[in-house]
């Protein structure tokens, strides 16, 4: 039963503090287990079509996004790309720093609905888009080839998202209120044209003599850069903060003994740090600190004491993540239908255990304790359940889960929403169809396996793919 | 089962390495007296039959011990057993024989027959009259002896949908250690696929190609089998279970579908009987199996 190789059109777009971009990717899907193998389908190859230029992200007084030149922005990209909304098949808009607050996320959604083709969707959050960020710049793929474990910094306008890879995978992600644009300065007249409300914590914490419409001084910018710098060499070794910085730590502290052995920067502000060469008397050229904020890194420990590899892409990596890495697929063999597909934005509830219960009842009440938490949230139009599954796979195993999921779904779910159920091993097939004749057909639910989620995570299911019936899947950390 | 198997061959051995050394060591002290050793004891001896001895990694000093361990987990194969000058540890070896002698084992052993009287099936056998001659004429294993081909044709429904067989092949142990969990899988998938199944039956003796013959005589539009793959050093309880359209003597190899590899560290057996019984509908859907169903 072998599966010919098929291609999807990916897009990816990430709106930053300072910078837009789009890029659209060919992701190449094929069987790794032809023959007489129960089939795997992989994504096996990426490769990018076409990048756009890189834009100034067009923002209203430090706050808010021009949804419609934004819009204008992405049309006149698609159209000179050469690719119609409808040829793309997946992919992600990627909101990313400042530029994620509630109110601009909203209005960007909004006016990018049309361009959300058949599996194009919106996501955030700081640990995701560091984890994105650390894969487009190849932070991911090296820990991979070379079983190291690898920082990637992905420093830009607004924020600096870290991910730490071991191995391929993920072990860490944070983001800090750390970029070059905190500061910004007006290059003619080198004076200071605005001061970020980060920014603004540093100058205060550390007394330096920063003002807005002030005339630059080198030295106390060069001492603010250390500083920022600094506190990023302690959130890198899970050290503790000064109280007064706590605020400046977006995400998740980082694990304590993460022990790098090798370090990688992306994002604007690493081309400075990799020597990209400063034009004569041209410290400001971006009008902000991004260079001096390079140059800090480069006299810092962080540089010296750990390799230091350079990225294979700097300033486009969370766009080429977004763009190729946010998309994951299922398990080849699942239950599904399709006519209830392509499903947003469910929520995850994830159900733990010591032990396999030992009945159908005992499964039932571990479903509901967790679910009751969703009650609230109906503007929901699904819930997502993800299992863990019994260490014996056995035919009787499968039947008590299933007894047991339908039991709760019964007691306690909306009977006329979608239920996803998600496992880890590969069972979702036998799973869905031992739910299938339990429910005598009437439960509305589809059943997926081979996908990691955590608890409070947001995911999309998108159509099969092949005759096999893999599905695209998106996991979101945050919708909007 | 698998386990307290291996454990009664190494204990075996053991006891021979013993029974063989009948003169207890002697053993040099470090006053310079001899002692001698009574009893043995076993209790600081590693048990190397469990399944977490195959996990571990032998070699003293790892240069990378966490990238060592992750090849070590990517693969079933006997990697990072290190070595005693530049022969095998005797461990691993004692460990290598005992997973050999399980495979020959599995070879030579029957399925139980209370085991195919639980499940249901219809007893019948090949032409084969034991297992030396299971091994050597294969030809005999694919067509049903005389008195089974009566009574198949006395009990089976004809013309089924579906014929499933069941059969030993070169692994007894994988059909016991398989088949109750795939089974009920296959026919609850079969049910929800809406698709109808004869008497099932198992063959003593059976080589892929009775499926044929069964099948043919029933005049069944589509039949499977189950059978007991050639065991290896890594498990001896995989199976295979091949599938045809239009089953009958003299069909193509090609025309058969197969899915392998199915045991409790490959494709989970429940997860292949729900994929098998989609296999199935396609199969039928396209009255088509094999390379016929990809023109």
């Amino acid at each position: 039963m072998s599966i010919e190789e098929f291609k999807l059109l990916s897009a990816g777009i990430d709106i930053g503090t300072t910078t837009t971009q789009l890029v659209i990717s060919e992701l190449t899907m094929k069987n790794r287990l032809p023959g007489a193998r129960i089939p795997k389908i992989e994504i096996t190859e990426k490769k990018i079509l076409y990048q756009s230029p890189i834009y100034m992200t067009p923002i209203i007084d430090h706050k808010e996004v021009n949804a419609i030149a934004l819009k204008d922005i992405i049309e006149k990209e698609y159209q000179k790309a050469g690719f119609s909304l409808t040829s793309i098949d997946t992919g992600a808009v990627i909101i990313t720093g400042e530029t994620a607050k509630k109110e601009n996320a909203e209005k960007i959604i909004h006016q990018l609905a049309e361009f959300a083709g058949d599996f194009v969707v919106a996501v955030a959050g700081p640990e995701l888009e560091s984890v994105l960020a650390g894969k487009g710049s190849g932070a991911c793929d090296y820990s991979r080839h070379h079983m190291k474990k690898v920082v990637n910094l992905d420093i830009g306008g607004g924020t600096t998202n870290i991910a730490v890879f071991y191995n391929g995978n993920v072990e860490d992600a944070t983001c800090i209120n750390v970029g070059g644009r905190l500061i910004e300065i007006d290059e003619s007249s080198e004076r200071i044209s605005y001061i970020s409300k980060p920014a603004k914590i540093f100058i205060d914490t550390f007394g330096l003599d920063i003002k807005n419409g002030a005339r630059i001084k080198l030295n106390e910018l060069e001492v603010f850069c250390d500083k920022m710098v600094e506190l990023t060499e302690q959130v890198l070794k899970g050290q503790q903060v000064l109280p007064a910085l706590q605020e400046i730590i977006m995400g998740t502290p980082l694990k304590r003994d993460n022990g790098y052995d090798c370090i990688m920067f992306s994002g604007g502000v690493a081309e400075y740090i990799y020597g990209n060469e400063v034009e004569e008397g041209r410290l400001f050229k971006y009008g902000d600190i991004g260079i001096l904020l390079a140059k800090a890194f480069n006299r810092s420990s962080l540089t010296k004491q750990i390799k230091l590899l350079v990225a294979e892409n700097t300033i486009r990596a969370t766009v080429i993540g977004a763009g190729t890495q946010s998309m994951g697929i299922s398990g080849s063999t699942v239950f599904v239908k399709p006519d209830m597909l392509p499903i947003r934005n469910i929520p995850v509830a994830k159900i733990h255990w010591n032990e396999f219960p030992k009945d159908e009842a005992g499964i039932k009440e571990n479903i509901i304790a967790v679910v009751k938490r969703y009650d609230g949230s109906l503007k929901h139009n699904a819930l997502a359940i993800s299992l863990p599954c019994p260490k014996e796979l056995s035919f009787e195993n499968i039947e008590r889960m299933a007894g047991g999921i339908y039991c709760a779904w019964q007691e306690a779910m909306d009977y006329t929403k979608p239920l996803v159920v998600i496992v880890e091993k590969d069972v979702a097939k036998v799973l869905g169809q031992t739910i299938q004749i339990r429910s005598g057909g009437e439960m509305k639910f589809i059943c997926i396996d081979s996908i990691h989620v955590n608890d409070g995570d947001y995911i999309d299911v998108g159509r099969p793919l092949s005759k096999d019936d893999v599905v695209p899947v998106i996991i979101k950390t945050l919708v909007f | 089962m698998n386990e307290d198997k291996l454990r009664e061959i190494v204990q075996a051995v053991v006891a021979q390495m013993a029974a063989g050394n009948e003169k207890a060591p002697v053993v040099e002290s470090k006053s310079g007296a001899a002692v001698k050793s009574v009893s043995v004891d076993d209790r600081d001896i590693e048990d190397i039959t469990t399944e977490e001895y195959m996990k571990k990694i032998l070699v003293p000093n790892p240069k990378d011990a966490k990238a060592y361990r992750a090849f070590r987990d990517s693969t079933p194969a006997r990697i990072g057993v290190w070595r005693a000058g530049d022969r095998p540890l005797t461990e691993t070896i004692i460990r290598f024989r005992a997973d050999h002698a399980l495979a020959i084992d599995s070879v030579f052993s029957a399925v139980d027959e209370k085991f195919v009287d639980d499940l249901g099936l219809l007893k019948l056998q090949t032409k084969v009259k034991d297992k030396d001659q299971h091994l050597t004429r294969p030809d005999y294993g694919r067509e049903l002896s005389a008195d089974s081909m009566k009574l198949l044709l006395e009990k089976c429904e004809k013309k089924p949908q579906l014929q499933i067989i069941v059969s030993d092949g070169l692994s007894s142990k994988a059909i016991e250690a398989n088949m109750k969990d795939i089974l009920p899988a296959f026919m609850q998938g079969l049910k929800v696929n809406g698709i109808k199944v004869g008497t099932p039956v198992f063959v003593k003796y059976g080589r892929v190609g009775a499926m044929d013959d069964i099948g043919g005589a029933l005049g069944a539009e589509a039949a499977i089998m189950f059978v007991g793959e050639r065991p290896g050093l890594v498990t001896a309880e995989s199976m295979s279970a091949y599938m045809i359209y239009n089953p009958r003597k003299g069909a193509d190899e090609a025309e058969r579908t197969v899915v392998s590899n199915i045991h409790r560290g490959g494709t989970p057996p429940i997860e292949a009987g729900a994929h098998l019984a989609t296999l199935i509908k396609r199969i039928l859907d396209a009255k088509a199996s094999g390379i016929n169903m990809e023109k």
